[in-house]
């Protein structure tokens, strides 16, 4: 849309632009971000693994997910462990228990013998 | 990406720290049992929960026990050979094989006797609640061991009707 200011409006914009500074200082390697970023907006057709490492890339360095990230790691480590141990003392308790059954049943023993 | 990668390495390395201690933890105890001298006597200890002092007694049951328990597996053996062989050899059942079925069943009987009375000794010598759990639980290891055979030849309640 074209927007129409009379002469002396569009002379005082100007003047107003060419005065306004911006202050406020941009985040560390801004500049390096942002060309990433075109870069990577003008490859054509992304793979699925292209798009993971980029979501990765931008998401996995901030601190929060990135704790939250290693914390809930951690915590499916511990409760796998947790489950699998448990897993292998029962089956250990069974093979234990039918150990002494053999040791103390003859007709179990003679069909293991067999 | 560097910082990336590091961190979705860290963050697989503790995952895989994590199993691996709690598994190391979690599984030691057994392992301590599977490594000892006698770990069927050791798992029965912890199992059903046996003082030092019950231990030692069930561990000097078991120890008398074992002598005759691998005499009877020798004879159970012997005469199962020989039934192997006659079964191989007659096409008919001879007064010989229903003698040796006879005799293997006198066996079995003593056989069964003899343990039942050693797990009623070894019960005993259980606290009350552990001894009753571990009867009930030898029996069905043992002497009734065969009764899932039986259940599954008889009718089902749908059959009746």
């Amino acid at each position: 849309m074209k927007m129409n200011f009379p002469d002396e409006n569009r002379e005082a914009l100007s003047e107003l632009l060419r005065k306004w500074t911006v202050e406020a200082s941009l985040p560390p390697r801004f500049r390096d971000g942002v060309w990433r970023q075109i870069a990577r907006e003008e490859k054509p057709g992304l793979t699925l693994w292209d798009r993971l490492s980029r979501w990765l890339e931008g998401v996995l360095p901030r601190p929060k997910i990135a704790l939250a990230y290693v914390t809930a790691l951690l915590v499916a480590g511990m409760a796998m462990g947790l489950w699998m141990g448990r897993v292998e003392n029962d089956r250990t308790s069974a093979v234990l228990g039918s150990g002494y059954v053999r040791s103390v049943d003859p007709y179990q023993a003679a069909a293991l013998n067999q | 990406m560097k910082r990336s990668l590091i961190i979705l390495l860290l963050g697989l390395l503790a995952g895989v720290a994590a199993f691996s201690g709690f598994y190391y933890v979690c599984t030691a105890s057994h392992r301590e049992i599977l490594n000892g001298a006698q770990p069927e006597l050791a798992w029965l200890k912890r199992e059903f929960r046996l003082a030092d002092k019950e231990f030692a007694r069930i561990s000097q049951l078991h120890a008398a026990y074992l002598p005759q328990c691998q005499e009877r597996c020798r004879i159970i053996e012997t005469q199962d050979e020989r039934l192997r062989q006659l079964l191989a050899t007659n096409a008919a059942v001879t007064p010989e094989i229903e003698s040796l079925l006879a005799e293997r069943a006198r066996t079995r009987a003593d056989c069964e006797t003899v343990m039942l009375q050693h797990f009623l000794e070894v019960s005993r010598a259980m606290p009350p609640e552990q001894g009753r759990r571990y009867l009930v639980w030898v029996k069905e290891q043992t002497v009734l061991s065969g009764q899932g055979m039986e259940k599954r030849h008889q009718p089902t309640d749908e059959q009746h009707h």
